[in-house]
């Protein structure tokens, strides 16, 4: 008796401290960055974060999830993670290449298709089972056809790819625990965002979903839909962990091309709607324009005015950041950002990031062909590199001929390699590259393709065939 | 008082539904033969120049929506997009209206078997429900003997088959057979088949499964024309059959009284120019007698019952539904010295 009356006084003063006692939190961020190339880049990022003793434990011994008493955290999400021993997973489904060379790194990268890749829990079923079933509930999920991943289009790579959540040493470097697909065909339209979107908890009604409306979105140069689910620390001092889910959307709009050549915009303008609603739920709802290189308001004015600026770092990577707290400003009727320009755009040239690389195919005709890489190194420092090529078995590669030109004879080490078996299984290369300081390296694997039976063309098959886009993985020196 | 709060409840929903028919309220509930509605919308045709058998699935999905049916409970086949197909000029909107009047695509659709997914055998399995165990929930006909069933099917069609996607075909006897399958695994009360392409009637010659209504937009040895073209688009929008059909069910509501035999005279010949072909013979109810709504919207069946039922107290101490395993079996929980992040690029391993 006196223990439950001393749990009810803790209870009752935790109401009273905070309001109210919760185990799961969601925030909702949004990044707009004008580019130098005149494209406005939008990023949202809605993060649900969950902690319970029981998720601790799962994640501290690597076993599979127990949810209970879902509250923020979306069910018809928790129920696939929960079942089919997820412990990490990352899907993006994006329309449009996004140009690194001219808008420089995003924040979520992912290429154009569906792309998913999951850590599971160590468990004695079979994972290759467990992955079918996994991506044929989650094709459910998203209405996306990722059902058509299979054997043929599957790989765990060796060093691509590691856990972006908590990983021990030996968990992490035993790739046999994940697995990789990507489907470069796969189309996103309204049918991806609706149930995506319903896995927000204020949804559309209220908080920045508001803002998300088809037409705008899919009239844009690029975009792209994901979600991340990692379990991670709470804070910089990391004495506990919770389960994030972080669904992002990336975007790029041009606005130039509407206002006289200036690179004005405004939210109503990007996104046909103004902000009217903050979510309840929301513990903090912000918006941030990122304004480095506009001091003192030289190049393009806000309104409203910020309500504080961010800075962090120095030098290249400075970075500034203009705050608008949004929950605390959506006092009376909408809420629109606006940035007007003082003059007009100028399509000048364009400093390239540290690292980029091109990839195309060479050669004619259907016969075959020849994959050729560009790395372009355009820092002071060589650069290592870990360049992943996932490509179907119907490409019959010539190893023998996988050249690098550059002037200094840079070896190329593959760390994996799977050769393709016919109608079974995928080819999956995997090399480390050093790239030296200020060069371009060139590397290229020659192929034929394999004549395939008549059925097992698709009933488009005048488009050709989409091969899977390759991974580049770099730790750059500078953090921009 | 928690059941009288129960059954006050439960009369406030479904009185808005017979709102006229207050008295008469149980009697309606002993006419009703069935309980719940399905929809199986399914566009069979790829390609640009097709868009208007998209806009054409996309309106019926749009009003059996409205009417009722919830996605759950909508099967939408679309074989491939238009909407943010990049050839179109206003991406994520299909209109059925050179004039833009409706976006049948809407900000809330839910595509249950897009692309390449929508094949012969995928739509005969989902019918006769032999689905391999991982399917997902929203790819399920989860029918059972009191549903109703709206089955819609458009693309290009001959003299007994119909295309799917350019390279396969499913003939009238199979669907005949998928449907015969169905009766006999008691998977409907009612199914009311509509199908708009050429020569449609053909697919409903081979039926013999009690309780099917179909209508075909045309007969044997006759086209379904389309209605018109749009300009922006470069192609044809929708068909005739369709258009006038999403007409009549814009003015149709969730209480309407509109009967079916009124649907069937929605496209006469000087409209559709194709003779609409109707078979009534399996279908033992009069049309005169069905609302358009027993399959196009959703009916909310409520059982009201006398007897009371005792439910368990809520909010005790400890989780509902995990397994009280927690102490004894278990381990002592033990946390890592310090939780760490995996290295992201871990060369050093490789050489």
């Amino acid at each position: 008796m006196g223990e439950f009356a001393g749990v009810l006084l803790v209870f009752l003063s935790c109401l009273v401290v905070t309001g109210r006692c919760r185990d799961d939190t969601f925030t909702e961020e949004l990044l707009i960055r004008p580019l130098t190339s005149g494209h406005i880049y939008s990023h949202f990022e809605f993060t649900t974060t969950w902690t319970t003793p029981e998720i601790t434990r799962s994640i501290d011994q690597y076993r599979d999830f127990e949810f209970s008493h879902y509250d923020l955290f979306p069910r018809a999400f928790g129920e696939i993670v929960e079942r089919y021993h997820v412990r990490e997973l990352h899907l993006s489904l994006t329309q449009g290449l996004w140009r690194h060379r001219k808008w420089g790194y995003p924040i979520v990268d992912a290429p154009p298709g569906a792309q998913l890749w999951v850590w599971f829990n160590p468990t004695s079923e079979n994972l290759d089972q467990t992955w079918r079933d996994l991506v044929n509930a989650l094709s459910g999920l998203v209405c996306a056809s990722l059902n058509f991943i299979d054997s043929t289009n599957t790989v765990s790579p060796e060093l691509s790819y590691r856990p972006q959540g908590l990983a021990e040493e030996w968990y992490a470097g035993n790739s046999s625990y994940m697995r990789y697909a990507a489907l470069p065909r796969e189309n996103v339209c309204t049918e991806n965002l609706t149930p995506w979107k319903k896995l927000l908890p204020c949804d559309t009604q209220s908080g920045l979903s508001m803002l998300l409306h088809p037409v705008p979105l899919y009239t844009a140069h690029y975009h792209a839909l994901s979600l991340h689910l990692r379990p991670s620390c709470k804070d910089v001092s990391c004495s506990s962990v919770h389960l994030e889910l972080t669904q992002a959307l990336s975007l790029v709009q041009g606005p130039t091309l509407s206002s006289s050549g200036h690179q004005d915009w405004s939210l109503q303008q990007l996104f046909s709607t103004q902000l009217i609603y903050t979510c309840p739920l929301a513990s903090m709802s912000k918006i941030y324009v990122d304004v480095t290189g506009n001091r003192d308001m030289k190049k393009f004015t806000l309104d409203p005015e910020p309500d504080i600026f961010d800075e962090s770092g120095s030098g290249p990577s400075l970075r500034q950041l203009a705050v608008y707290d949004v929950q605390a400003a959506l006092a009376g009727d909408g809420f629109n950002i606006e940035a007007t320009y003082k003059s007009r755009h100028i399509y000048g040239i364009i400093p390239s990031p540290h690292l980029h690389v091109s990839r195309f195919i060479t050669g004619y005709g259907q016969e075959g062909g020849s994959i050729t890489v560009k790395f372009t190194n355009s820092g002071s420092t060589s650069l290592s590199v870990v360049y992943l090529e996932v490509l179907p078995w119907y490409l019959r590669l010539f190893l023998h001929t996988s050249h690098s030109y550059s002037h200094t004879k840079s070896p190329v080490y593959i760390s994996k390699l799977v050769t393709a078996r016919d109608r079974e299984q995928g080819w999956l290369y995997e090399a480390v590259v050093e790239i030296p300081a200020s060069s371009t390296i060139e590397l290229s694997l020659d192929f034929t393709r394999a004549l395939l039976k008549w059925l097992e063309y698709p009933p488009d098959a005048n488009h050709g065939f989409y091969i899977p886009a390759a991974t580049i993985s770099a730790v750059l020196p500078t953090p921009r | 008082t928690t059941m009288k709060l129960l059954v006050l409840v439960v009369v406030l929903c479904v009185a808005p539904i017979y709102a006229n028919n207050v008295g008469s309220f149980s009697q309606l509930l002993k006419k009703k033969t069935h309980t719940n509605n399905w929809a199986v919308l399914v566009d069979t045709s790829r390609f640009w120049f097709n868009y208007r058998h998209v806009a054409n699935v996309l309106s019926m999905y749009r009003s059996v929506k409205r009417l009722g049916i919830p996605d759950s409970q909508i099967i939408l086949m679309v074989a491939d997009d238009m909407a943010c197909n990049p050839r179109n000029p206003r991406p994520a909107t299909v209109f059925n209206n050179a004039h833009q009047h409706i976006n049948v695509y809407g900000e809330d659709v839910e595509v249950d078997y897009r692309g390449y997914e929508v094949t012969v055998e995928n739509f005969v399995r989902l019918l006769t429900g032999r689905l391999t165990p991982s399917t997902p929930r929203s790819k399920r006909l989860l029918t059972d003997d009191g549903s109703n069933i709206l089955i819609y099917m458009t693309g290009h069609g001959g003299d007994g088959f119909l295309k799917f996607q350019d390279s396969e075909e499913i003939t009238n006897v199979e669907l005949a057979d998928a449907f015969e399958q169905m009766w006999q695994k008691k998977r409907y009360v009612e199914i009311l088949f509509i199908i708009d392409t050429c020569q449609a009637a053909s697919m409903y010659e081979h039926f013999y499964s009690p309780n099917i209504l179909a209508i075909a937009s045309s007969l044997v040895g006759e086209d379904s024309l389309s209605h018109h073209v749009d300009p922006a688009i470069g192609v044809y929008i929708i068909d005739r059959f369709t258009y006038y059909a999403l007409e009549f069910l814009e003015r149709v509501t969730p209480n309407s009284d509109r009967t079916l035999a009124q649907f069937l005279q929605v496209c006469p010949k000087r409209v559709c120019i194709s003779t609409v072909g109707v078979r009534q013979d399996l279908y033992k109810r009069d049309p005169n007698n069905v609302l358009v709504t027993e399959f196009f919207g959703s009916v909310r069946n409520v059982e009201l019952t006398d007897h009371i039922l005792d439910l368990p107290k809520c909010g005790g101490r400890g989780k509902v539904g995990l397994n009280n395993s927690s102490g004894t079996i278990l381990k002592k929980i033990s946390s890592p010295e310090k939780y760490m992040y995996a290295d992201q690029l871990p060369i050093h391993r490789a050489s």
